[in-house]
C-alpha cells in the first residue's frame, strides 16, 4: 500500500473519531475539501447557507427514522433524532434556512450530492466516492 | 411535500413543500364563581416553502382562524395571508426579502408566530395584542450567522401599523432594525427598535392579533390624531440540557406627532405621551424525553396617557405540562391565574383558567 493511501486511511479514521459513529462527510463543489468538525456541525445545524465559493448550501439527510439521521443528530446537535427533526422544522418555519433534502437511503445521498454543487451529506454504511470525501481537520 | 418523512425526493429543481400547522383547544374558566367551558378549533395554517432557484426561495402562510376570539366568543372563521415573501440570498451576510413578513422585533414573533407546535406556552405573550407590530409588508435586508457569535441583523422598511394588507395610503413607512447573536447552540439574544407614524390613530392589519386593547373609532377616548410609535424589544432564549428559557420585554412610547392639528392637540395636553412596558417569562424543564413542566409570567403595563392603547395593568401567571407524542404532535395543559389592577380602561382580570391544547403539523 502506498504511503499516500495509508495517510488517507489514517485521516479518514481521525475524521470518524470526530463524527463519532464512523460517519464520512461528502460534498461537491463546496469551495473546500477540508473542514473542521465544528464547522461541519454548524452546517448540519443549519447555520450556514452559502459556501465560500458562493454555491448555496444544501444539507442532504436520510429519512428521520433512519440510523444515519439519529447518528447525525447526536453528533451535530448533541441530542437525538426527535430534537433534530424539531430543530429543522422550526428553522424552516422561521424562513431562516432552506429545508434539508431528505432521501430514502445513503445511495441516494451519494447520487444527489454528485449531481448538486453545494450539497453536503454524511455516509455511515456506504463507501464514499473519493472525489466527494470531505476531510475533517 | 416530502419534508421530514424520508420519502424519495427527485433530484430536480424547483422543490416545493407543503405543511399544515393546526391546533385544537379546550378551555374551562371560572369568573366570580361562574364556570364556562368550550372545545374549539384553532388556527389552521397552510405553510408553503419553495426553493425556486438555488438562491431564490418563496415562503407563505395562509391561515384560517376563528374570528372574534376563541371558543365561546368566536363567531366564525376568516382567511388571512399571514406571510408571502420572496427571498434572494446574495451572501451569508445579505439576503433581500420582499413581501409580507413577520416583523422581526422579538423572538416570539420571529420564531413562533402561528407555529403553535413550537409554542412553549399555550398563549402568546400579551404584547402580541398590544405593542408588537406583528406583520410588515415591505423590503427587508437580512444577514445571519456572521462571525463566531453568529451575528444576525434585519432591517425592514414597510407599510405601517395603520395600513391594511392591500394598501398603506401614506408616504410614511415603518422602520425596523434588529440584531441578534447566537453565541452558543440553543441560545439567542436579540435587541430591536421599531418606529412608525400611526396615521389618525387607526388600527390596521398589523397592529396585533387582538384589537381589544386598541382604541377604535367610536370609543369614547378615541382621537383621530397622528401618533409617533416607538418600540424597543429585548429577547433572550436558551435551550440547553433539560432547561428551556424565554424572556421577552418591550418598551413602547407613543406620542403626539408634530403634524397634528394644534387645536386638537391643545385639548390633549395631559395626554399624548406614554411609556408602556410588557414582560413575559417562561421557564421549562424536561422531566423525560417527551415531557416538560413549565411556568410562565406575563405582565402588561399601559399608561393612562396613551392615546393608541387602552390603559391597563394586567398580570397572568401559571404553570403547565407539555407532552410531545412525536416531533409533529404536542399536547399541553396549563393552569392560569389572571389578575390586574382596577381603575384602568381595560378591566382588571380576575379569573382562573385551565386550558388544554393539541398542536400538530401535517405534510
Amino acid at each position: 500500500m502506498e504511503y499516500k493511501t495509508l495517510l488517507a486511511i489514517l485521516l479518514l479514521g481521525l475524521s470518524m473519531v470526530s463524527l463519532g459513529q464512523s460517519g464520512t462527510p461528502i460534498g461537491k463543489d463546496l469551495g473546500t475539501t477540508k473542514m473542521s468538525d465544528e464547522a461541519l456541525q454548524s452546517v448540519f445545524r443549519g447555520n450556514k447557507s452559502i459556501w465560500n465559493n458562493q454555491n448555496p448550501v444544501t444539507v442532504v439527510l436520510t429519512s428521520s427514522n433512519s440510523k444515519g439521521f439519529e447518528l447525525t443528530a447526536q453528533w451535530a446537535l448533541d441530542s437525538d433524532g426527535f430534537e433534530f427533526q424539531k430543530h429543522w422544522l422550526s428553522l424552516v418555519f422561521q424562513g431562516r434556512a432552506n429545508a434539508p433534502v431528505f432521501l430514502k437511503d445513503e445511495s441516494e445521498v451519494v447520487t444527489y450530492v454528485q449531481e448538486h454543487p453545494g450539497a453536503i451529506g454524511i455516509l455511515y454504511d456506504t463507501a464514499a466516492p473519493a472525489e466527494l470525501v470531505i476531510e475533517v481537520k | 411535500m416530502l419534508l421530514f418523512n424520508g420519502a424519495h425526493v427527485q433530484a430536480q429543481e424547483p422543490v416545493t413543500q407543503f405543511q399544515m400547522f393546526g391546533h385544537l383547544t379546550s378551555t374551562a374558566e371560572i369568573i366570580e364563581n361562574d364556570w364556562q367551558s368550550d372545545f374549539s378549533l384553532g388556527e389552521h395554517d397552510f405553510f408553503v416553502v419553495s426553493k425556486i432557484t438555488p438562491r431564490i426561495s418563496f415562503l407563505s402562510e395562509t391561515v384560517v382562524a376563528p374570528t372574534g376570539g376563541m371558543g365561546h366568543s368566536s363567531s366564525g372563521f376568516k382567511v388571512s395571508i399571514e406571510r408571502a415573501r420572496l427571498k434572494y440570498q446574495h451572501r451569508e451576510w445579505l439576503s433581500i426579502i420582499v413581501g409580507k413578513m413577520h416583523t422581526p422585533v422579538n423572538y416570539w414573533n420571529d420564531v413562533y408566530h402561528h407555529g403553535r407546535l413550537f409554542f412553549p406556552t399555550i398563549d402568546r405573550p400579551r404584547s402580541f395584542g398590544t405593542a408588537i407590530p406583528i406583520h410588515t409588508i415591505g423590503l427587508r435586508l437580512q444577514g445571519q450567522n456572521i462571525g463566531g457569535i453568529n451575528l444576525g441583523y434585519d432591517l425592514v422598511i414597510g407599510n405601517g401599523m395603520s395600513s391594511t394588507d392591500i394598501s398603506d395610503g401614506s408616504l410614511q413607512k415603518s422602520l425596523t432594525a434588529a440584531v441578534h447573536i447566537k453565541p452558543k447552540e440553543g441560545m439567542r439574544i436579540g435587541l430591536s427598535a421599531y418606529r412608525d407614524l400611526i396615521k389618525e390613530n387607526s388600527t390596521g392589519s398589523h397592529s396585533g392579533h387582538s384589537s381589544t386593547f386598541h382604541y377604535t373609532m367610536g370609543d369614547a377616548n378615541w382621537y383621530p390624531v397622528d401618533l409617533n410609535f416607538e418600540l424597543y424589544c429585548f429577547s433572550f432564549y436558551r435551550n440547553r440540557g433539560k432547561w428551556e428559557t424565554l424572556l421577552e420585554t418591550t418598551w413602547n412610547r407613543n406620542s403626539l406627532s408634530d403634524t397634528n392639528d394644534p387645536d386638537l392637540v391643545s385639548v390633549l395636553d395631559s395626554l399624548g405621551r406614554s411609556d408602556n412596558t410588557t414582560f413575559y417569562a417562561y421557564a421549562g424543564r424536561k422531566v423525560s424525553k417527551l415531557d416538560r413542566i413549565y411556568g410562565l409570567l406575563d405582565i402588561s403595563n399601559v399608561s393612562e396617557a396613551d392615546l393608541h392603547l387602552k390603559s391597563n395593568k394586567l398580570t397572568k401567571f401559571g404553570f403547565g405540562w407539555s407532552h410531545d407524542f412525536s416531533a409533529l404532535v404536542r399536547s399541553q395543559v396549563q393552569f392560569e391565574r389572571y389578575t390586574g389592577l382596577a381603575g384602568y380602561e381595560v378591566p382588571a382580570d380576575d379569573k382562573w383558567e385551565i386550558k388544554l391544547r393539541i398542536a400538530y403539523c401535517l405534510y
